[in-house]
């Protein structure tokens, strides 16, 4: 077989049925290897960028490892916010880049990039692959990773001569991801002070989701009868509509996640990094508080929070063995008799009409609400950029998302992001996937606007965006196109657009704030 | 979580790593990536030539020596990961310096020299070469004796240590 073949060859082993990607001349061997193999689903973007995100989404939306080629040079740089995206968020995926001939190499070659040197701080590992006879150990390695304790981004990079060159193909089955046992002495340290708190609050993040642990997870607080706030990565961990969730925890937390972090006397992080905007509830509304942080990556434990007792391992072993010790509690906060405060009609309808949707959402004023507003009670469907914060992930998130589940896929955006990836709704036009856009254009940077009046007297420099027919430009695509300015006309097509299962792009006039 | 209190002091680790090219870069770009103060760095190959050692010596206190450490067993590439001790391993660094002489001090500069056990490695007209190696201490000392005789150049090769004893590392 040559370099090509065996490269498909490997996917296979691993069990991979899609690849994101965009052609280029480094990997057109590739193409066509998959092309004569018949068997592996190829799915194109527009944009590289997008075809990461698209990857990104498969992969958070499914639980699989996430797969994205592209070509060297630009098709590679145009990776980048993509594979940091992942890495941020943990997600497993593998980039696969073609760069130049071997002997082109370090010769600054036309499209020659040092992919591996660009990525190497977004990525768990990276590989430049320098004979074909080390190329299928690599794969099967990068996939171990990717997939292997806290997950993460791998990269593989593979000069062309590669895909030609021949040598023995040696079949091997997939090899099971590590996961590293909950530390023993972490466990008594955590079953004493769960024993010792009286008012216990849990922080879910997205490693419960990632160790796919939410089972565990619930028991866990409904034994302890704790309150539970979600990072924006942990929400899914824990039903939102369960009485114990208070809402998400971060820079606009709610009166109920407030009077739970106000009242506790032990903080609770499960599977979170303890982010600075986390850390900032912390001190805010617990500085009291004893910290119990259980992580699989030791190096997160203590590394922005100082903890009373931390559990290092995989969340599920972890979280059982906690649970095996934890008697029935009664809660020590009630839930509030008030209605919930103000949720804009979008997320209302959305959480109404689409429950069995994948929700992804772009990065801005419209993500923050989506994430209070919508109410998720599923893991691995509600997809957000969280660490990075890339705007332009929401859409391709969703055509990932779209075709690794079968599932309705609704992206909330902002005019501002849409900007940033307005061509892929061509992608999911020439996949014909049930996608639907849901923008809420305010024709400004709604953010940046909140920021420049709180914290620059509210002179807005550069907010506004360009006034776009986006209904008008969804149609050029061959998406359907709506505009609506109220909740019934956003009813109506929003039901319009379920019952069509094409593309379509819904443009709510809104305000300024959601 | 700064890093600044009384607890700063240097420490040492000795970090298994593959013998591959770019590990270097990788070790070298997480420390400045994350803003961690590397005093020295050497690298060489072990017994097993698919292993090379690091030995790299920083500034900083518990928590981030803990962080470090941490980060390092992510790598891919690194096999272990190991804390020297100054009390219960051998910490040796070689230096090379070229001190000003003068047909009145030369006798005496070679005199503090065999005390200090330096080789005198360069004879100039108006300078010496003299190569020196031992623990921080003694080099210390060493090079505040030179100093005043003139130091026109230092070049060293940063702190290389192995435990004494027992294996510091399962390679």
């Amino acid at each position: 077989m040559n370099g090509a073949e065996i490269l498909v060859s490997c996917l296979k082993e691993q069990g991979v049925d899609t690849v994101f990607g965009y052609p280029g001349g480094s990997v057109l061997a590739v193409y066509d290897a998959l092309g004569r193999d018949g068997s592996v689903r190829l799915v194109t973007s527009c944009h590289e960028q997008f075809a990461c995100h698209a990857a990104d989404g498969y992969a958070r939306a499914t639980g699989r490892v996430g797969v994205v080629l592209a070509t060297s040079g630009p098709g590679a740089t145009n990776l980048v916010t993509g594979i940091a995206n992942a890495y941020m968020d943990s997600t497993p995926l593998i980039a696969i880049t073609g760069n130049v001939s071997l002997e082109q190499l370090g010769r600054d070659s036309f499209q020659e990039i040092d992919i591996a040197g660009v990525t190497m701080p977004i990525t768990k590992h990276n590989y430049i692959v320098k004979s074909v006879g080390e190329l299928a150990h690599t794969v099967r390695e990068a996939f171990y990773y990717a997939a292997s304790g806290r997950r993460g981004p791998i990269l593989i990079d593979i000069p062309k001569n590669i895909f030609d060159e021949s040598c023995d193909y040696v079949p091997a089955s997939r090899r099971a991801p590590f996961k590293p046992a909950p530390n023993a002495s972490g466990l008594r340290d955590a079953a004493a002070v769960l024993a010792a708190a009286k008012r216990p609050f849990l922080c879910g993040g997205g490693g419960i989701i990632s160790a796919g642990a939410a089972k565990e997870f619930r028991v866990f607080a409904e034994r302890l009868q704790a309150p539970v706030g979600l990072t924006a990565m942990g929400i899914g961990a824990f039903p939102r509509d369960h009485v114990l969730c208070t809402g998400v925890v971060g820079m606009h937390p709610s009166a109920y996640t407030c009077d739970a972090m106000r009242g506790c006397d032990l903080f609770v992080g499960v599977g979170t990094r303890f982010s600075e905007r986390l850390m900032a509830n912390v001190n805010g509304y617990s500085p009291e508080a004893k910290i119990l942080h259980i992580d699989i990556d030791a190096s997160e434990i203590g590394k922005n929070a100082a903890v009373s007792a931390a559990v290092c391992g995989d969340l599920k072993a972890a979280l059982r063995a906690l649970n095996r010790g934890l008697a029935q509690r009664s809660p020590w906060l009630a839930p509030p008799g008030t209605p919930q405060p103000h949720v804009s009609f979008v997320f209302r309808v959305l959480s109404e009409l689409c429950g069995d949707a994948v929700f992804t959402t772009e990065v801005g004023l419209h993500q923050l609400a989506a994430c209070e507003g919508l109410r998720i009670n599923h893991p691995r469907r509600f997809l957000t950029s969280g660490g990075l914060g890339a705007m332009g992930f929401g859409l391709g998130a969703a055509i990932g998302a779209c075709i690794g589940t079968g599932r309705l896929a609704v992206n909330i955006s902002g005019d501002g992001s849409l900007n940033m990836n307005l061509q892929e709704i061509a992608t999911a036009v020439r996949y014909r996937l049930p996608l639907i856009e849901v923008v809420c254009d305010n024709r400004q940077l709604g953010m940046i606007t909140a920021w420049q009046d709180s914290r620059f007297d509210g002179r807005h420099m550069e907010n506004a965006t360009p006034e776009i027919d986006y209904e008008a430009v969804a149609r050029a695509m061959g998406a359907d196109g709506y505009t609506v300015r109220d909740e019934t006309e956003f009813r109506a097509a929003l039901r319009t657009a379920k019952r069509i299962k094409r593309p379509a792009v819904i443009r709510v006039l809104t305000e300024v704030s959601l | 979580m700064t890093a600044e209190n009384e607890s700063m002091r240097n420490y040492i680790l000795s970090v298994m790593v593959n013998n591959h090219f770019g590990v270097l870069t990788r070790i070298s770009g997480l420390f400045a990536r994350r803003g961690y103060n590397i005093k020295s760095l050497t690298v060489g190959e072990t017994q097993d030539e698919r292993i090379s050692r690091m030995t790299i010596e920083f500034y900083g206190d518990e928590h981030t020596n803990e962080q470090i450490q941490n980060q390092l067993r992510k790598v891919v590439d690194v096999v272990s990961v190991t804390e020297l001790r100054r009390d219960s391993s051998v910490c040796r660094e070689l230096y090379l310096l070229k001190v000003r002489a003068t047909d009145k001090t030369r006798a005496a500069l070679v005199q503090i020299a065999d005390i200090f056990r330096a080789k005198t490695v360069d004879v100039a007209s108006d300078s010496l070469i003299f190569e020196i190696a031992g623990d921080e201490e003694k080099l210390k000392a060493f090079y505040s004796n030179m100093k005043k005789y003139g130091v026109l150049e230092v070049a060293r090769t940063g702190v290389t240590a192995m435990a004494r004893g027992r294996l510091d590392n399962d390679i």
